[in-house]
């Protein structure tokens, strides 16, 4: 009988949490549009091949947190972090840290699917034409791992050169995922992946990034409080720019530590 | 000392929920306390009629078990509770089962009144009343400590455990001597006095119900388990 027991071991609690080592340490960091603070310095600990979720109430500061970890604010001039992001122990906020270095290593999904113009085959070799010298043979495994790895393979291994814009919204977002995993980044940034998408949708997306957590770090903002409490090993919540607690599910979702938590996640905020 | 007291619910109807819940745990909790006061009454007159009555009662908290696990499973359902809300819907199931084995021990009680209609009563059944008021005042307040939210008192509960395993086993005791004194009607005492240590060992697990009930208050309102508690002081 035990052969045919396939279940999976339960997710990680806060003692295996503990154990793994961090990728990312958020340290002191400050976050200013133009002159207007949108974080108070910000402190924790991204663990290596987990799924760490950022909560919050609109205009917490979630998203703008998660945008510092690949410097997308450096767009808009008048945007500014100061403090401290280490990946592996190197301040990514640093001037001569390189960001093409940086953009391999952290990809990032957006909210609505952002597919270009062109095949399912060349949305996902896109990025490693720009990354990477590769055969035609190497290419075509590298396109299949990441479409694999986002759990499309199956779906469109016989129309991949079909235009991405003919594929469902979910589909759409997970091709955006292979994109971003086709460079093989170590952190993977989601900022609500799934907010656009029908619960069928939204389950294959979090079967993906529970399937995946073994080869990457994920961060991921979400709106949806049971989406946190089903994938999340770590969860942050953040309130007004601050970041209130941080910590495992049994944590953040039996038996949070400050009332502020407790509020948000039980529903009894605002 | 009680919680403190959260504020309501974004969604109010939540709050309707949990306070429709917490009045079927008390109708259920008054209840099951009733019926043991009123089974041991009824044991101690040798009233039949009335303890048939209780036997007969004990589908009233059955179906508030029922009713509550039901209610709650619902909504679990439709509320996706988190934190103190969860920890509070969880424990109500199980404090539901708690009363439920409580009630139980009423009716069984009940039977034995029956059975021993035409029996006198012994000199150990003195301390019968006395552990049936303890144990149904413990049902009482382990219930209040679950609806006022009071940690305080589900740890006072928590500790009159030990109180009733001592009495429990002075009663015993008594029993067994009433029973091995030898006499032309030792057969008849051992019969009766084997239904009393049924009844004694009826009470003692009320008694360990009323804890179970106030250790998974106490769990829902701190978020701290008590643990398991050693049952090496019973006979």
């Amino acid at each position: 009988m035990s052969a045919l027991i396939t279940d999976r071991p339960a997710q990680t609690g806060s003692q295996d949490l503990a154990q793994r080592p961090t990728k990312v340490s958020v340290r002191n960091l400050e976050f200013f549009y133009g002159k207007t603070r949108a974080l108070h310095g910000v402190n924790f600990d991204v663990p290596a091949n987990a799924i760490t979720a950022l909560i919050g109430p609109s205009g917490c500061g979630k998203s703008t947190l998660l945008r510092t970890f690949n410097r997308m604010f450096e767009l808009y001039p008048e945007q500014k972090a100061t403090g401290e992001i280490q990946l592996d122990g190197e301040n990514i906020l640093a001037s001569n840290y390189s960001l093409a270095n940086l953009r391999a290593r952290i990809g990032m999904v957006f909210q609505k699917p952002t597919p270009f113009a062109m095949s399912i085959f060349e949305n996902v070799a896109f990025p490693l034409r720009h990354y990477e010298k590769l055969s035609k043979a190497e290419m075509q495994e590298r396109v299949e791992i990441a479409l694999t790895q986002a759990a499309l393979w199956n779906e469109v291994k016989d129309k991949l050169d079909r235009s991405a814009l003919a594929l469902s919204g979910g589909q759409q977002q997970r091709l955006c995922i292979a994109r971003t995993l086709a460079v093989r980044p170590e952190v993977v940034l989601l900022d609500e992946p799934t907010s656009a998408l029908d619960p069928q949708s939204t389950a294959r997306i979090e079967e993906f990034v529970l399937e995946q957590a073994r080869n990457f770090t994920f961060v991921i903002v979400t709106h949806n409080l049971q989406q946190a409490a089903r994938i999340a090993d770590q969860t942050a919540f953040m309130l007004n720019g601050d970041l209130v607690e941080v910590g495992p599910h049994e944590q953040m979702f039996i038996h949070p530590h400050d009332p502020r938590t407790r509020d948000y996640v039980t529903g009894r905020f605002g | 000392m009680s919680e403190e007291i959260l504020p309501p619910h974004t969604l109010r109807a939540f709050d309707s929920d949990i306070s429709r819940i917490r009045n079927l745990i008390r109708t259920s909790g008054d209840l099951a306390a009733r019926q043991i006061s009123d089974a041991v009454e009824a044991l101690v007159r040798r009233d039949t009629a009335a303890a048939a009555q209780i036997a007969a009662d004990d589908g009233q908290i059955d179906a508030l078990q029922s009713a509550v696990e039901l209610d709650a499973i619902n909504t679990i359902s439709r509320r996706s509770p988190q934190a103190d809300d969860l920890r509070e819907l969880f424990s109500t199931i199980k404090i539901v089962g708690d009363l439920e084995r409580v009630g139980d021990y009423a009716k069984n009680i009940a039977k034995r009144t029956v059975a021993l209609a035409e029996a006198p009563v012994a000199p150990s059944e003195g301390d019968i009343p006395t552990i049936a008021d303890m144990v149904a005042v413990m049902v009482e307040d382990a219930i209040r400590a679950y609806i006022e939210r009071d940690a305080e008192l589900a740890r006072d509960v928590i500790e009159r455990d030990s109180v009733v395993d001592e009495a429990y086993n002075a009663l015993s005791r008594a029993i067994l001597q009433d029973i091995t004194e030898p006499g032309a009607d030792q057969a008849d005492r051992i019969a009766h006095g084997t239904h009393l240590l049924f009844v004694a060992k009826n009470l003692e697990r009320v008694g360990d119900h009323a804890t179970n009930i106030a250790e998974i208050t106490y769990y829902s309102l701190t978020g701290i388990a008590m643990g398991a508690r050693s049952t090496s002081g019973i006979v």
